[in-house]
């Protein structure tokens, strides 16, 4: 890559990101949703007995993913309303390779999912006052990263095999929400079928490393084969999207 | 008419070819959009690609932007070659789409200075303002591009066009869909170009627009370039095609008998008369009026256009086309 185009895309990063942060009706719609959905869950957690399981063990680390993971949607539309607006072929027409743009606008929803992973842990941390360990958190926000990343990648596939924004995200949509759900419940509350499914999932794979990374500090037995699931879901839609994604509409 | 005519405008500052396409095809399934595309573009010249919707201009274009792949023919942008040399080519060009494309979420002096960092030549906002200045769209700055009129987003798609200092200019289409206000504010940003020696290549279906920007207009009509020359020679070559109107009362069987009419007629309560050469027959008219005793009113003189070229090539206006 030119010095040209590394300064190019990091100047394309810096001001989407700019554009983004200064969204605030966006800002505070995605940050209000996960918040709302902590609130939901840790007021009835408050009128629990001892005997009843802790609600926000397994929900807290699914919120904190799913306000991470979101960025996917944002990705997937952004990219699908470029090409049905044009913008891709007035991109296309600089010096700087289209794909080099693509991976400068993932990395700034990189970095939104994970500002957004980050206000819900601190959220979690200060205002709920949940017992986290301050240790896993910092390491899980790596994981966060590479949540953020294997998202993105999905969310470019789907903007690269739909046609309009408005269906892309609603395909993204109607792959997370069954992945989040699927992914969240402890394994004992789900039929057996669904327990030789689940582990194969990305949203159970990052659910799992951060719900154990959140309360014991330490990585889950399984961390190896959760984190290499992880990268082998970034390289795989990585590809496909790259194979897939064009610069014009049909 | 002759297709190609070989004189070159003589104020040329420079006879340097910066673009030869040669026998350029492009086929969208069984449609055939571009079909044997010739032409060539001197440095300094505006040039026009003129033609009704779906003639071919804008698939010729794109070909030449290096947007898109030909099948077949060659395109030599200033001397680099279109397939070979796709980047090096982008950084010495600026394109204008037909559509205005813009990045929705970056607010106009943001587009400004983000496309001129893509050339790899970062601006200050102060000289981001000053080039959209150039444009007159420095007081819509912090806006965002939703915000803008249909020819301020015009405007703004030229300037980030204009951000490498291009040596030649790509207008698609520059002035559809805007008000005459607007139109009239493009052409004279597009005259300046022609002021700073810059090479334009534009396309249009507005004959008036070609006639009045272009030094040289190649006429394309389903795929192919039907017609190629100043606008002045090819409209000089249409014969017979000058109408002169009259409300006045005189016998169409003498001004049929003029010499160089071509045809004259009655239209309602007028007649039309078709010349080969308008002062005759107007000094015939007077002498006429004048021994019929009748006062010559409401002369109307039309000259030839390049519509009329299109109409006597084709066998149909633009607009039927």
């Amino acid at each position: 890559m030119k010095p040209n185009t590394i300064s190019s895309i990091q100047y394309f990063s810096k001001s989407l990101l700019r554009a983004n942060l200064r969204n605030y009706k966006a800002l505070a719609v995605m940050m209000g949703v996960p918040v709302f959905m902590l609130l939901s869950f840790w007021l009835p957690s408050l009128a629990a007995g001892p005997d009843e399981p802790d609600m926000m063990a397994f929900m807290f680390p699914t919120i904190v993913l799913l306000s991470v993971v979101i960025a996917g949607l944002t990705h997937a539309t952004r990219l699908a309303r470029w090409r049905e607006q044009d913008v891709f072929r007035r991109l296309v027409l600089t010096p700087v390779p289209l794909p080099h743009m693509i991976l400068g606008a993932s990395l700034v929803q990189i970095l939104m999912g994970l500002l957004q992973g980050l206000v819900m842990l601190l959220f979690g941390l200060f205002v709920l006052q949940l017992k986290l360990n301050w240790l896993g958190c910092v390491i899980a926000l790596v994981v966060m990263v590479l949540a953020a990343a294997t998202f993105i990648a999905i969310g470019s596939f789907i903007a690269a095999v739909t046609k309009k924004a408005e269906i892309a995200g609603y395909i993204f949509m109607f792959i997370l929400l069954p992945l989040i759900f699927l992914g969240s419940f402890p394994s004992e509350m789900m039929p057996a079928v669904m327990n030789s499914i689940t582990p194969w999932l990305p949203t159970s794979m990052a659910i799992d490393l951060i719900g154990v990374l959140f309360y014991s500090g330490h990585l889950p037995e399984n961390a190896a084969f959760d984190l290499v699931g992880l990268l082998g879901y970034l390289l795989l839609f990585t590809v496909l999207s790259a194979r897939k994604l064009r610069w014009k509409g049909s | 008419m002759n297709i190609e005519t070989s004189t070159k405008d003589n104020k040329m500052q420079s006879n340097q070819t910066v673009i030869k396409v040669s026998n350029l095809k492009k086929a969208y399934g069984d449609v055939q959009a571009v079909n044997g595309v010739s032409f060539s573009v001197d440095r300094g010249e505006i040039f026009g690609l003129l033609g009704p919707n779906g003639a071919g201009k804008t698939t010729t274009l794109s070909i030449v932007e290096g947007l898109l792949q030909a099948d077949a023919g060659t395109v030599n942008v200033l001397g680099l070659n279109g397939d070979q040399n796709a980047t090096e080519i982008k950084q010495k060009i600026g394109v204008q789409l037909q559509s205005t494309s813009l990045l929705p979420d970056l607010t106009v002096v943001e587009q400004i200075m983000l496309f001129s960092q893509f050339y790899g030549r970062p601006i200050t906002r102060q000289q981001a303002l000053s080039q959209l200045e150039r444009v007159g769209l420095d007081k819509k700055a912090d806006a965002f591009p939703d915000k803008l009129s249909g020819g301020q987003q015009q405007r703004l798609a030229l300037a980030l066009a204009l951000v490498n200092d291009p040596e030649i200019v790509f207008l698609d289409e520059p002035t559809t869909g805007l008000d005459p206000q607007s139109r009239r504010a493009l052409w004279e940003i597009i005259q300046n170009l022609k002021a700073k020696d810059k090479t334009v290549i534009l396309t249009t279906h507005y004959m008036e627009e070609a006639e009045a920007l272009c030094h040289r207009v190649g006429i394309i009509d389903r795929g192919k370039i039907i017609a190629l020359g100043m606008p002045g020679d090819l409209v000089n070559q249409l014969e017979n095609l000058a109408t002169i109107t009259t409300s006045a009362h005189l016998p169409l069987e003498t001004i049929q008998e003029f010499q160089n009419v071509t045809k004259a007629e009655h239209d309602g309560e007028l007649i039309r008369i078709q010349t080969a050469d308008i002062s005759t027959t107007l000094s015939d008219l007077l002498a006429l009026s004048k021994h019929a005793n009748v006062s010559l009113k409401d002369i109307h003189i039309t000259q030839p256009s390049l519509e009329d070229v299109f109409l006597q090539l084709t066998g149909r206006t633009i607009r039927e086309a």
